[in-house]
């Protein structure tokens, strides 16, 4: 501690480069999986808007969805796409540094904890695909 | 055999001297097992004796010799130069604010952090001494023994990104600490640290980034520590809205 | 300049400070009184080299155990000459200061029933050493600053170098300390001083201590006016890495590792053969160098190695209980203990001396305290035992502690105005070292200089002519010492001019160490002459105090402490 009246000069911290997140891959890989958070919130409101259109009637949903199927729109849905596999990919990943232990209370190894992980989603994903064709 | 000589550019500043960031250049000759730490004492000793940096132990224990290396945080003394090219870079750790050279201000952690998440055994009573100790089983200890390794070295800190946007972010080594302590059979005291876990600044700023865990060169893992807390936190204020009489 | 102002200052947080600290502020709690403690430190707490300590802590705890066995290994292990009415404090008290360890949190290893575990020690008849892995200093330490983080009474000024102790010919009055940070010096004023900053080990090249071992504590004192006492024991452990220094645990052969020489023998057999690689360290490091002086260890004598062998044990074995000193071989030696040997060689280690205490820690002049290493209770004596110290930090910081408290109830405090003492340190300091700092060496080559005739005048064998050799040569690097070439003039974070006064207090520690080796003319413990070789209890079975006077060191003798145990041959 340094008594009162005797602040110390600090110099501010060490300048980072803009490009910080480019020092290490695993940055990189984190940045960018906090940005697919806005394809991911595109794709929110878009779902929103096609309730908004289907609560006002049949015809004017159908007419979203013929304009929906121009190569445009076909585009930025892949691309979201992309972007929610990144996103679940890289968290999934991740799984085993926060994950081992809190279940069954004993340490688990990284190989389980991931496969764990891919598998539960590939399921989930499957079961909605499946409904989804289904409909 | 040939001599292997390095350069080691360090990062500078004194602001009495001059204002901004310099890097000075120092040629050190290195012997097979020399650390990174070796290299900076080299430098102190027979060069440059007015180059600032801490260190203590020069085993990996007292935790004060956390630096920028090739801009990755390390701790320089159990840092083997073998593992680097024939010029590295040697700066402050990242993310604090720096004194001097390659000194940087800790005083937030060791002074506010670390204190406000009650880094200490709680119970409700103290039992006398002289009923011995508290039990516990190799398996109970084994729940908390990684997260107690901390030496509080500050590289995970240096490597949190969230930590440099929100400095009042209470970070990786104190809520591993606080999880330390949580996870202990002896402790009664996770309510009061929960409240503060869970409030402003602390488990909810993390975006689990998993880098503090990387950086560790203890092996403690913050990472787990911090999203094992949010599962306990969320679960203690579902519980709180669903049976609020079980909250004293 | 404000003079800052606490009740009572205790100088260095390690595990004797932080614990006197706590204990203060329990016992004005309990008294329902306020005090108000200040811990000056040069560096944060938790980097105090107590974090080093990897072994473990002795006390009683088994039924098989007696606290007359603890005390008799202990006395015995320092040649008779441990003050025993101390001893039988520290081990009657061992106990309860490692179960209140425990109760604040210390993660001591556990056996299957939930009982703190106990391992094998030098010296010690039967296990009682209790540890928390092989980092039982680290985890007592940053158990011991958690735990001190909630006393609101307790301050701490991190980073501060102290620069003197204010005292008159009746009382201290405080301290004058650098903080480092910003370069500026201030007095606190103080009812009590404790001094809880080390050891000394750096006086010496090869060493486990730590950079920031440089005996502040002990000059700081002698300078003030209380004496160092059996300054000329110091302890050199068996097994430090070569090149480094650096320490693997005397638990590594308490696990049941083997010493081992170049021709693949377990030679303590010749050397202490009922006790082997449990023999109290003194002993242990002679014959290491016996055997390297025959010729019979690995590489050249001067920094020859044998072998310290942990294969039998198992990787099992040594991953659960020793797993820091695989982390350290690997990092340091590139070695890996379950399939190749440790090269070990001895390594200075420990002082037993420091300042001349009573049992409450009180030194001879009024409001100064000490405890752990810095202090000399005396419960080490000739030869300390391994696992002793760690819990000496506890039994004698808390009863130091209590005690300071206690002083401090008592008294008024002096009316003394110390407006003026920080100002005369910093002139004092600036114009020794920052005038006219060009004109002499650098601090690194006296400091290696002095490191280097350390070695060879007061290692492990010493002689008149050696010891003689070193008195000479510290003269002269004290000259020398008075024009020092300080580059740095500038006040932020300035480690060349902490360095600088690290110097001074080195050289006024190191010359208390050879000159009372010079005066003790008998080998006991861990002081062997080559000149004298035997014990001789009818002229030195006395303490030696140096005092420091106007004409230079003077020695004083004291009595020891018998209560129970009389001295008699120490045979193993």
């Amino acid at each position: 501690m340094t008594p009162e009246g005797q602040t110390r000069r600090l110099i501010s911290k060490r300048p980072k480069p803009r490009s910080w997140w480019l020092l290490n891959k695993r940055y990189t890989i984190y940045m960018l999986r906090e940005l697919t958070a806005i394809p991911l919130l595109g794709f929110v409101l878009l779902c929103l808007y096609q309730l908004i259109k289907l609560s006002a009637g049949q015809s004017s949903y159908e007419s979203l969805l013929s304009a929906m199927s121009s190569p445009a729109w076909i585009l930025i849905n892949a691309f979201i796409l992309v972007a929610s596999i990144l996103h679940s990919v890289t968290w999934i990943l991740l799984m085993p540094k926060g994950l081992p232990e809190f279940i069954v209370g004993i340490r688990v190894p990284p190989a389980p904890v991931l496969f764990g992980g891919f598998a539960t989603w590939i399921a989930v994903s499957g079961i909605i695909v499946t409904i989804c064709i289904r409909l | 055999m040939l001599e292997r000589r390095i350069k080691v550019n360090v990062e500078r500043q004194n602001f009495e001297l001059q204002e901004g960031i310099y890097t000075q250049s120092y040629e050190v000759p290195v012997m097979d097992g020399m650390m990174v730490l070796d290299a900076l004492n080299y430098i102190r000793d027979e060069i440059d004796s007015t180059l600032a940096f801490r260190w203590s132990c020069r085993m990996g224990i007292c935790g004060s010799c956390g630096m920028t290396v090739d801009e990755q945080p390390r701790l320089t003394c159990q840092d083997n130069l073998n593992e680097y090219s024939d010029e590295i870079s040697v700066a402050p750790l990242n993310n604090f604010p720096v004194i001097r050279d390659l000194v940087v201000d800790i005083d937030d952690f060791m002074q506010k952090k670390l204190p406000s998440v009650s880094p200490w055994l709680i119970r409700k009573e103290e039992a006398p001494l002289d009923e011995g100790e508290y039990l516990q089983s190799p398996a109970e200890m084994a729940k908390y023994a990684d997260n107690s390794a901390c030496i509080n070295c500050m590289l995970c800190y240096s490597a949190c990104p969230v930590y440099d946007m929100e400095p009042n972010f209470v970070g990786p080594a104190a809520m591993a600490l606080a999880q330390r302590y949580n996870l202990d059979s002896r402790d009664q005291g996770s309510g009061a640290r929960y409240s503060v876990l869970s409030g402003p600044d602390a488990l909810w700023d993390c975006t689990f980034v998993g880098e503090c865990s990387v950086a560790c060169p203890k092996g403690v893992n913050p990472a787990e520590a911090i999203q094992r807390a949010k599962v306990e936190a969320a679960q203690r204020w579902a519980k709180s809205i669903i049976m609020p009489w079980s909250q004293k | 300049m404000t003079t800052l102002q606490h009740d009572l200052v205790i100088i260095g947080g390690g595990l004797a400070g932080l614990r006197a600290a706590i204990e203060a502020a329990r016992t004005a709690e309990k008294a329902g009184k306020s005090l108000d403690i200040a811990i000056v430190s040069k560096v944060y707490p938790v980097r105090s080299h107590s974090v080093s300590a990897e072994g473990g802590a002795a006390a009683v705890l088994r039924d098989y155990d007696t606290f007359d066995l603890h005390a008799m290994d202990t006395i015995r292990g320092a040649d008779f000459l441990a003050d025993q009415d101390a001893v039988e404090i520290l081990v009657n008290s061992a106990p309860s200061e490692i179960i209140q360890m425990e109760h604040w949190g210390c993660p001591w290893n556990r056996d299957e029933d939930g009982h703190v575990s106990v391992r094998a020690f030098g010296g010690m008849s039967v296990k009682r050493t209790v540890f928390a892995s092989d980092k039982t200093g680290f985890h007592m330490l940053h158990t011991l600053f958690q735990t001190s983080l909630k006393y609101t009474t307790i301050t701490r000024y991190d980073e501060w170098f102290v620069t003197s102790i204010i005292a008159d010919d009746k009382e201290v009055h405080g301290i004058v300390g650098l903080d480092i940070s910003t370069g500026s010096f201030h007095a606190i004023k103080a009812k009590a001083v404790m001094l809880a900053a080390g050891g000394g080990g750096r006086v010496f090249a090869f060493t486990t201590n730590g950079s920031i071992c440089t005996g502040d504590g002990m000059a700081l004192a002698y300078r003030a006016g209380a004496p160092l006492k059996d300054m000329e024991f110091v302890q050199f452990h068996p097994t430090g890495l070569p090149n480094t220094g650096i320490l693997i645990t005397e638990a590594a052969r308490g696990e049941g590792g083997y010493l081992i020489n170049a021709k693949g023998e377990r030679f303590l057999e010749k050397y202490i053969p009922n006790k082997m690689e449990m023999g109290p360290r003194d002993i242990i490091s002679r014959a290491i160098i016996t055997e390297l002086e025959q010729g019979l260890g690995y590489g050249e004598s001067k920094d020859g190695f044998v072998h310290l062998d942990l294969r039998h044990l198992g990787e099992k074995h040594l991953k659960s209980r020793l797993p820091f000193i695989l982390e350290l071989t690997r990092t340091y030696m590139g070695i890996d203990p379950v399939i190749e040997p440790i090269p070990v060689r001895p390594v200075l280690h420990y002082m037993m001396g420091g300042v001349h205490t009573d049992n409450d820690g009180r030194t001879p002049l009024k409001g100064l305290y000490s405890a752990g290493e810095n202090a000399c209770v005396t419960i080490n004596g000739a030869n300390r035992l391994g696992s002793n110290s760690l819990t000496e930090c506890l039994v004698f910081g808390a009863r130091a502690g209590s005690a300071a408290a206690g002083y401090i109830f008592e008294t008024a405090g002096s009316d003394k105005d110390l407006s003026t003492f920080a100002e005369r340190d910093e002139t004092k300091i600036r114009t020794r070292f920052l005038t006219e700092r060009n004109r002499g060496e650098k601090v690194s080559v006296i400091r290696k200089e002095l490191q280097a005739t350390m070695e060879e005048g007061a290692g492990v064998f010493r002689t008149a002519k050696g010891l003689n050799g070193s008195i000479e040569k510290l003269a002269e690097l004290r000259e020398r010492a008075q024009r020092l070439q300080i580059k740095d003039s500038t006040r932020t974070y300035n480690l060349e001019l902490v360095g600088a006064l690290e110097l001074d207090f080195m050289l006024d520690v190191a010359d208390t160490i050879v000159q009372s080796a010079h005066n003790r003319q008998e080998s006991r413990g861990a002081h062997v002459r080559r000149d004298f070789p035997e014990r001789d209890d009818e002229k030195w079975l006395i303490h030696q105090q140096a005092n420091m006077t106007p004409k230079g060191l003077k020695i004083k003798k004291s009595p020891v402490t018998i209560t129970k145990w009389q001295p008699e041959e120490r045979k193993y």
